[in-house]
């Protein structure tokens, strides 16, 4: 009886730790989330993951496979109870996938230690069929490679770009942050020579590593600017798109043309309802000014108008007349 | 609304030009006769026209509903019989006034640069390529797309326009019918002036809307060149504040947006410099002005009054706290009556009007973070972990912070002689503006702009500007 006693005592310890290791520490190959999960396929229905191995020394993350359903498949950095979040790539459909993810491209990379867990995760809807998922490492010349390309990646015109800068990287070094450092090791160098302990020659000094930003700066603002001359000011009306609001701003000019909302009728009243793929940021500049003088209303019973952007619409079975018919949005005109 | 043709750029480059530039002369040379002269004039017009217009047609909102080309003339008109007026009270001849118009050309620009070493003629070229490359980037930029980022459309556009479609400015009625229509609470004077401008163009125009921003943009590069030439005669430390300016990242996308953080950091050091030459001079007329810039800087945006010339007016009671000069100011307000006047109706003009109205409607100044009236005290350290990413991992103010820390050293190891040429004013007006972003980050709702950067760094940017536009002045402590 005792001894039975024990050997269940110890079961149950046993099961506990099974349980508990399963819970708060990874091994390798742990799965969660998955309906099914196999060398060869697997289902994930909302949010899975799957541990490839540790950060380690290793580069980049290949993933190769067919893919079907609607979600998203990347990466993530199992630190602690937080997953740190890396790129990802959108599957909508049946997709044949070759993709590889550089772990450099996260800008906190070099804030993760070298034994972090990597985990493949998926979020979604998605069958995988012949699937691999291979962590690797990139040669030295290639890896130096890729470092001169992401600093000379051009950071583009953004909604967040008059908040902030992320700047450009040295690896996962901020430039900035090593200009910071380069400038401190060599003054601590510099202050030993008396010509340095000038405040003319310390301005000097600083201005080299102040152009260098300034510099890489430029490269840019020479890009954006070029980027939207190409694309919006020096493009045909109807091709114009601006940086990554697309062709919104065309749809918009055609619906003024159309409704006259500039000059003689700038004063008029009407209501618009509008429905775009997404409300932010189209329905706050529309409100706010682009489609003024006319109010826009939530309710597309009580307005004159409906602009539907990026939308699925049946024009047949719409109550009313299409006006402006431009590249899948529209401008209609209810009957009343 | 998204039209592009010379015709109309040069349309709105000349309203631009010419609205604020006429009633700004006529206001100067009423308050302060033939004080300034050639370049410097026609700035200061620019700087002051936009306030007399913007100011002036919001308080006639309370007797005569309008805002178009008619009150505009009627304001000129206005202008020009005071202006007459002076001039035969006075006995003043208008030759005099006439000579202020002439701009001559400083000869001493080019024996200060016969003067320069070899290394600061080299830096003085490199500093004016990149300076030149950033306003022709920046000039085709404003001229060629429309607005992008979000706050613009509700904040500041929104105004333009619905007070272009209502006519004027509602000041009395419902919450939804007041004040532009735009977002309650939030200043309107600059709208107002833009309105003006739309009104004489005949429409509103996305693409060139923003040429204001530009142009007064532009227009204080060659204020900071001008004060900074004429201070240090050395053509390196005028053109050093201005590419510094230019360094900060974040300005390229506030010079060419709608947003009113970069018109404030430039009223703001307006305020500061005007301030400053009455420290050095006694001359109440700079006194003046410096009030005035800040009465129109309180104005521009809510942090205009709650920081900016909070901070500035606090670091001015201070300074003339430590150098005893308080005493002798204090003597003076009353003694000079014309000072005592001037500045008494420039408070009443151009700061109370808006105080008493959001006043008498219940609105407070923290409406960004949800609060309708009131500051919601709450204290939030965890501020200080962005502090770190913001400076070293991310690109928003250049490697500023080493200019800062040598301007400490200089000023803290010189305390002395930075007080008796009073530039340390200069250096406490930015930790003052700074210091103060910081505690309403820490100790208000507002805590939650600093986690999520959307305000952050273009308030402590516009901090740098300041810093960066007297750096001259500071690392030479040269009056």
């Amino acid at each position: 009886m005792k001894k039975l006693l024990a050997n269940g005592v110890k079961f149950f310890i046993s099961l506990f730790f099974v349980f508990f290791f399963y819970i708060t520490s990874v091994n390798s190959y742990d799965s969660q989330g998955f309906d099914s999960i196999t060398d060869k396929s697997f289902v994930c229905n909302n949010q899975c993951f799957l541990v490839l191995g540790e950060k380690g020394s290793n580069d980049f993350l290949d993933i190769t496979g067919n893919f079907s359903g609607k979600g998203n498949i990347g990466y993530g950095f199992l630190n602690g109870n937080q997953v740190i979040l890396g790129e990802f790539y959108e599957i909508n459909g049946n997709s044949n996938v070759s993709k590889k993810f550089l772990f450099d491209n996260l800008n906190l990379l070099s804030q993760i230690p070298d034994t972090t867990p990597i985990a493949l995760v998926i979020q979604g809807n998605l069958l995988g069929d012949v699937y691999k998922f291979n962590l690797g490492k990139i040669d030295s010349f290639s890896k130096l490679k890729l470092k001169i390309e992401k600093f000379f990646s051009i950071e583009k015109l953004t909604p967040y770009s008059i908040n902030l800068r992320n700047g450009a990287f040295l690896g996962s070094i901020a430039f900035v942050k090593f200009l910071y450092y380069t400038f401190l090791f060599l003054f601590i160098i510099f202050i030993f020579f008396k010509q340095f302990r000038n405040k003319y020659f310390f301005i000097y000094f600083f201005l080299v590593f102040f152009s260098l930003i300034l510099f890489r700066d430029m490269i840019n603002y020479v890009s954006i600017l070029n980027t939207g001359l190409k694309t919006y000011s020096f493009e045909q009306s109807d091709k114009k798109t601006y940086f990554d609001l697309g062709d919104y701003i065309a749809f918009t000019d055609k619906i003024r043309k159309e409704l006259k909302l500039d000059g003689k009728n700038s004063k008029i009243k009407c209501d618009i309802y509008v429905d775009s793929y997404q409300d932010w940021p189209y329905k706050g500049h529309w409100e706010s000014v682009y489609l003024k003088p006319c109010n826009v209303v939530n309710n597309p019973l009580i307005a004159q108008y409906g602009v539907y952007y990026k939308k699925n619409l049946d024009t047949k079975t719409i109550n009313g007349k299409v006006l402006v018919d431009f590249n899948n949005s529209y401008l209609i005109q209810f009957n009343k | 609304m998204f039209e592009i043709s010379f015709l109309l750029f040069l349309k709105h480059l000349f309203f631009n030009l010419v609205l604020p530039i006429l009633p700004g002369i006529l206001f100067i040379y009423i308050f302060f006769g033939t004080k300034f002269k050639g370049l410097i004039l026609y700035l200061l017009s620019f700087f002051v026209g936009t306030g007399v217009v913007a100011f002036s047609l919001f308080n006639s909102q309370i007797v005569h509903f309008g805002i178009g080309i008619i009150e505009y003339f009627g304001l000129l008109l206005f202008l020009i019989l005071l202006f007459i007026l002076k001039i035969y009270i006075r006995k003043r001849k208008l030759l005099s006034y006439v000579d202020t118009l002439k701009i001559k050309f400083n000869s001493d620009l080019l024996k200060s640069y016969k003067k320069l070493s070899l290394i600061q003629k080299v830096w003085f070229y490199i500093m004016s390529l990149f300076v030149s490359v950033f306003i022709v980037i920046t000039f085709i930029f404003s001229i060629n797309f429309p607005s992008y980022a979000d706050d613009t459309f509700p904040n500041w556009h929104r105004p333009v326009m619905n007070i272009y479609q209502d006519g004027g400015v509602k000041i009395f009625g419902n919450e939804d019918e007041i004040l532009g229509r735009g977002r309650l609470g939030y200043p309107i004077f600059i709208p107002i002036y833009k309105t003006v401008v739309v009104n004489f163009v005949g429409g509103f125009n996305d693409i060139y809307i923003n040429l204001w921003q530009y142009l007064l943009f532009l227009f204080f590069l060659i204020f900071i060149f001008n004060f900074s030439f004429r201070k240090s005669k050395n053509l390196f430390f005028t053109v050093l504040p201005i590419f510094l300016v230019i360094g900060l990242p974040l300005v390229f996308f506030h010079c060419t947006e709608g947003y009113m953080d970069l018109p404030s950091a430039i009223y703001s050091v307006l305020t500061i410099y005007f301030l400053y030459e009455y420290l050095l001079s006694d001359d109440y007329d700079m006194l003046s002005l410096g009030l005035l810039f800040g009465f129109i800087l309180s104005n521009i945006k809510n942090d205009g009054l709650i920081v900016y010339f909070s901070g500035i007016v606090i670091s001015f009671i201070l300074f003339t706290f430590i150098t005893k000069h308080f005493k002798q100011l204090f003597k003076g307000l009353f003694k000079n009556k014309n000072f005592l006047y001037t500045s008494v109706f420039f408070a009443l003009y151009f700061l109370l009007p808006f105080i008493i109205i959001k006043s008498y409607y219940g609105i407070g100044y923290n409406q960004a973070s949800g609060e309708v009236s009131g500051v919601a005290m709450s204290f939030h350290p965890e501020v200080f972990s962005i502090l770190y990413p913001i400076f070293f991992n991310e690109n928003n103010y250049n490697l500023v912070l080493i200019l800062f820390i040598l301007v400490t050293y200089l000023v803290s190891k010189n305390l002395k002689s930075y007080l008796k040429t009073k530039i340390f004013f200069l250096y406490l007006s930015f930790i003052s503006m700074f210091s103060i972003f910081f505690i309403v980050f820490l100790f208000t709702s507002n805590y939650t702009f600093m986690m999520d950067q959307t305000t952050v760094n273009r308030v402590f940017t516009m901090c740098f500007v300041v810093l960066c536009s007297f750096s001259s002045l500071l690392i030479t402590n040269e009056n």
